[in-house]
């Protein structure tokens, strides 16, 4: 986007845009952007709050006025970080704690499994999927991403890199994840869910744990990946002052 | 997916430019999805 943002301006229309990973901006140096600390798939924060998008917009396309760039502006009303305390459970499907790797890994499958109808309902009501980037079913992103973790040899198909594989078999996870827990009684915000993934279920575990062994990786494509799309900046905050 | 080499960019972004400006349009918010 920040390279995107470079050419339109050189060819003479004028530009502005979300930052979501300030390190990739700051190194790009386009022309206007805004950086927000939201996670990765909202450049626009809290989803459901047109007031609160609106001053995201807002402040996105108020950099137009400046004179000229680069600007890269932190909003000052940027969502309160993750360690704001949690209230009441988000999903009626609920998960221990503090296990060792091995126990994890199992627990985050039979998860996967236990949130199926959750999803299903999620799926039925949107009338659509929100999983299926990594053109696999959710049981065989998740048994990659448990695989990555134990260690084993990860082998990407024709046309995707490992990079690539990893990073979709992610998201597709952690999609499958928060539409599930959406669909839950009681209608939970999004900080509601993002604590309840962070905090409370195996997924989030073994993303952390998927977090700490890319950035490790020999390969520099996944050590950037674990660097910037694994785990949002505000859980790895609170995680380093746990 | 974040591993698009910046230089190929170049060519799609000016000719989209182009198209924009024909349509008058003067400036875009782009935003990562």
């Amino acid at each position: 986007v920040g390279a995107l943002g470079g050419y339109l301006e050189a060819a003479g229309v004028a530009t502005t845009q979300i930052s979501l990973i300030r390190e990739h901006t700051e190194a790009i140096s386009p022309p206007r952007a805004l950086w927000v600390s939201f996670m990765l798939g909202r450049p626009f924060g809290v989803p459901n709050d047109a007031r609160f998008q609106e001053r995201v917009l807002r402040a996105a396309l108020g950099l137009l006025e400046a004179p000229q760039g680069p600007v890269l502006q932190d909003p000052e009303d940027a969502p309160a970080a993750m360690s704001d305390v949690a209230e009441g459970q988000v999903c009626p499907v609920s998960f221990a704690h503090e296990l060792d790797e091995a126990d994890l890994r199992a627990l985050f499958v039979r998860e996967v499994e236990a949130l199926g109808p959750w999803y299903g309902l999620a799926r039925n009501r949107r009338g659509r999927s929100a999983v299926g980037l990594s053109a696999g079913s959710i049981d065989e992103s998740a048994a990659l991403v448990a695989a990555f973790v134990k260690g084993e040899h990860v082998s990407p198909p024709e046309g995707l890199t490992l990079c690539q594989t990893l990073k979709l078999a992610c998201e597709d996870v952690r999609a499958y994840y928060y539409r599930a827990a959406a669909a839950r009684p009681g209608d939970p915000d999004a900080k509601a869910i993002d604590q309840w993934f962070w905090r409370e279920t195996a997924a989030g575990g073994v993303f952390l744990a998927f977090q700490k062994l890319s950035a490790a990786s020999d390969e520099q494509s996944v050590r950037r990946l674990a660097a910037t799309s694994i785990v949002p900046r505000s859980v790895l905050h609170d995680q380093a002052k746990a | 997916m974040g591993t698009t080499q910046v230089k190929e960019l170049e060519r799609t972004a000016t000719e989209f430019a182009g198209l924009l400006k024909k349509d008058g349009v003067d400036a875009v918010l782009l935003t990562p999805v």
